[in-house]
């Protein structure tokens, strides 16, 4: 039944998008110069965004003061979020474009590139790879790591609509494994609240929608 | 008709049409003026004016070109071998196996020059300047590195003190700059920003090997990534993902710099062994020596930590248990006293059997570990030993990354183990497995769980077992008690289709009381006891 009410919630938000914030200009054609810049989206944004803001056709810039970015983000240039707009300008959402290493703790470093999406109001909508990049969402699993599946990516989702409280509440990333490296089995307790086989992605893809959502919000207040 | 043209058409046509197609050149040799360094007409050339003819344009493969007396271009210093850039021969990314002719953009004045002007540095140009070129180079180590990534910033200024020690032995290092600080494609611009950074002085470049030089499985495409190469034949020496001690790096490439790779059939694995602190190779080697003796053995041995994952720079004792028959019961424990650092991990392997393992302990216990095994099929056994420390993503342990000091048994760490591998008895140690009525229960270090089940003739059963974690690869046997022999075993149900758990089903042709043995065949190394479930029908 949650399940249910939970589609259906997202449905509303991707056919009835959150009046545009007035206090941006963002809702305006670029005219001058010294206004917000538009630009299309690109392919892979227009593929992921499909569902959840299928009317989404442009997109502009906007700076995360340095002073609400972590050291580690300036170093990655996860400095910036994109306001989402439909043709005629109309805010339907935000955006951010996240790139980040995943794990380092076998002494191998793999990262990951994903997009997290809001809706007007800043809740989170969506989140999704963008095709090109090569820094794709993987598990591991029997073994081998294997890339998202679409159920690994609908439960990634349903992870951030829903955040499982004991998985806000982890403060390190190794306390989710049994020993520190990158194949080690996720902790009974947490199998349920990750996505099989990737509970440093799950993590950090979570930790990035949180911080994300209040660092958006804090640029448009 | 020009020289140049009357030429050309003497190299594609054949001698024998030059001196048809161009008659006057033999009767009526440009003599007069031959010499003076100056292409007059007749000539093909004069002195070191060769007309820009080289022995490539000319049809031949490689060389130089010269100009004879006669002021007729010589090409007796050219090569006609089609495999004089590069070796002719299949390609592949597997250890051993020739690398194709990879290429990156050249970012710093060292790769430009080995570029050879096209600001493309291939590994032809390396080739080419090889001992057997008349060059100085061996070997090869690209370190594929990232802005983003900190392992590579931790590793990367290390690598120029490593260069510099050996390249008079010629080895070569190539920094390649695949991904920039947001995991984009590195340009070569800030390649050569990223090599001034950490003041590599050797060949930097942008660009990545295929995904495919990776070890599959394990971290694909993780950085950073270190890729060897024999110079000598373009064959891959060995790979290896994630960061590493430049020390250990080094053995390798003294190795390489020493031994051409053509002398080893396979993949090389190279030995680590030695006396704890001393340096001196490890006394007791066991490769070989006991084929073939009885059970039990009771050894002791010396293993450096590891530090990477994959083909080489393991300190692996393998020791060969000869022939064991299908039916025979072993049981290995490998320890250490508390003075070591050694963490006991070993697997069982089958000789030829590529890719065949069972893997040893199934609990992290510092201290020892050791598992039972039922031989199900008859062959040639090996048992490979190794220190289990976190150090990559193959390894286990819960005692952290080795330190510096206890890499390579320098520092005067202990790294001594004993490994004692015995036959013993196999016994019923559950009470009789009945139809229906599943059976669950830990799997615990050097266990097997046996239960007697009476079967009744001519009346089939299925037994299944499965984990309940999904940590454990169960592993199912039957076993004639009477004769001593196995009577079936299965590792997976579905193995394509990712089903791990284990089914067997058996009619016997007669009443008879069987053993069914529950196992593993490999599983997710971990701190508590995996359980199982066992059910037949």
């Amino acid at each position: 039944m949650r399940s249910v009410s939970v589609v259906i919630s997202a449905l509303f938000l991707a056919a009835c998008p959150t009046p545009p914030d007035t206090g941006s200009d963002a809702a305006q054609p670029a005219v001058d110069a010294g206004g917000p810049q538009y630009e299309p989206l690109s392919a892979d944004e227009s593929a992921g965004l499909a569902a959840a803001l299928p009317t989404a056709t442009q997109k502009t810039t906007r700076a995360i003061p340095e002073s609400l970015l972590s050291s580690d983000d300036v170093a990655l240039e996860n400095d910036s979020f994109f306001e989402i707009l439909d043709a005629t300008g109309v805010l339907l959402g935000y955006g951010r474009d996240v790139f980040t290493p995943i794990e380092c703790t076998s002494g191998a470093c793999q990262a990951i590139r994903f997009v997290l999406v809001f809706d007007g109001a800043v809740e989170f909508v969506a989140v999704f790879h963008p095709a090109s990049d090569s820094h794709d969402w993987k598990k591991y699993w029997q073994g081998e790591y294997l890339t998202f599946d679409d159920a690994d990516r609908a439960r990634l989702r349903e992870i951030l609509l829903h955040p499982p409280a004991d998985l806000i509440a982890v403060t390190s990333i190794d306390d989710l494994v049994t020993s520190a490296t990158s194949t080690a089995p996720t902790q009974i307790e947490y199998q349920d609240d990750v996505v099989r086989g990737a509970a440093f992605t799950t993590y950090i893809v979570l930790q990035y929608m949180l911080d994300s959502q209040q660092t958006i919000r804090q640029v448009i207040a | 008709m020009s020289n140049r043209t009357c030429l050309s058409l003497a190299l594609t046509a054949g001698l024998t049409a030059a001196l048809v197609a161009c008659p006057g050149r033999r009767e009526e040799p440009p003599v007069n003026n031959c010499g003076n360094g100056k292409l007059d007409p007749g000539e093909q050339c004069d002195g070191a004016e060769l007309d820009q003819w080289t022995c490539y344009e000319a049809g031949f493969d490689a060389g130089d070109m010269a100009c004879g007396a006669d002021c007729l271009l010589d090409t007796s210093g050219c090569i006609a071998d089609p495999c004089w850039w590069y070796p002719c021969a299949a390609f592949g990314t597997a250890p051993s196996s020739v690398v194709a002719d990879l290429n990156f953009a050249a970012a710093n004045e060292a790769a430009t020059e080995l570029a050879g002007g096209d600001d493309m540095l291939d590994l032809h140009d390396l080739y080419v300047r090889n001992e057997a070129h008349g060059g100085p180079l061996r070997g090869l180590m690209m370190f594929v590195s990232g802005g983003w990534c900190p392992v590579c910033s931790d590793e990367a200024p290390r690598l120029p003190a490593l260069y510099e020690a050996l390249r008079d032995q010629g080895i070569l290092i190539v920094g390649v700059v695949a991904e920039d600080n947001s995991g984009r494609a590195a340009t070569p611009q800030f390649a050569a920003s990223y090599g001034e950074r950490y003041g590599w002085q050797f060949p930097v470049v942008s660009g990545r090997p295929s995904m495919a030089y990776w070890p599959s499985g394990d971290n694909q495409g993780a950085l950073p990534f270190h890729l060897f190469v024999d110079l000598r034949d373009m064959r891959l020496y060995g790979r290896l993902v994630g960061g590493i001690s430049p020390k250990l790096i080094r053995v390798a490439l003294d190795d390489l710099a020493a031994h051409p790779s053509h002398d080893s059939d396979g993949v090389r694995t190279i030995d680590f062994d030695c006396v704890p602190g001393s340096g001196d190779q490890e006394p007791n080697d066991f490769d070989h020596a006991i084929d073939g003796s009885p059970l039990p053995f009771d050894l002791s041995g010396v293993l450096c930590p590891p530090a990477i994952q994959n083909d080489i720079l393991i300190d692996e004792d393998v020791i060969d248990l000869g022939t064991l028959q299908a039916g025979a019961v072993i049981d290995v424990l490998m320890s250490r006293s508390t003075e070591s650092h050694t963490y006991p991990i070993f697997i069982l392997m089958r000789a030829g059997g590529s890719g065949w393992y069972q893997w040893g302990p199934g609990l992290l216990d510092a201290q020892q570990a050791g598992r039972q095994w039922v031989i199900d099929t008859t062959g040639h056994y090996l048992l490979s030993v190794f220190d289990g420390r976190v150090a990559s993503g193959w390894y286990y342990g819960n005692i952290g990354s080795p330190t510096a000091d206890q890499q390579c048994c320098e520092g005067g760490a202990d790294h001594t183990y004993q490994l004692a591998i015995s036959s013993f008895e196999l016994a019923a140690n559950e009470s009789p497995l009945v139809v229906g009525q599943p059976r669950t229960g830990p799997l615990d270090t050097r266990d097997l769980r046996v239960f007697p089940f009476a079967a009744s003739a001519s009346v089939s059963h299925t037994f299944e077992l499965s984990d309940s974690s999904d940590y454990l690869d169960p592993y199912l046997l039957l076993y004639d008690p009477v004769a001593h022999t196995v009577i079936d075993y299965n590792d997976d149900i579905d193995t394509a289709n990712g089903n791990s758990n284990a089914r067997l089903t058996w009619a016997p042709t007669v009443d008879q009381t069987v053993w069914v043995v529950v196992s593993y065949f490999s599983l997710y190394v971990r701190t508590t006891v995996p359980s199982y479930t066992l059910t037949v029908n």
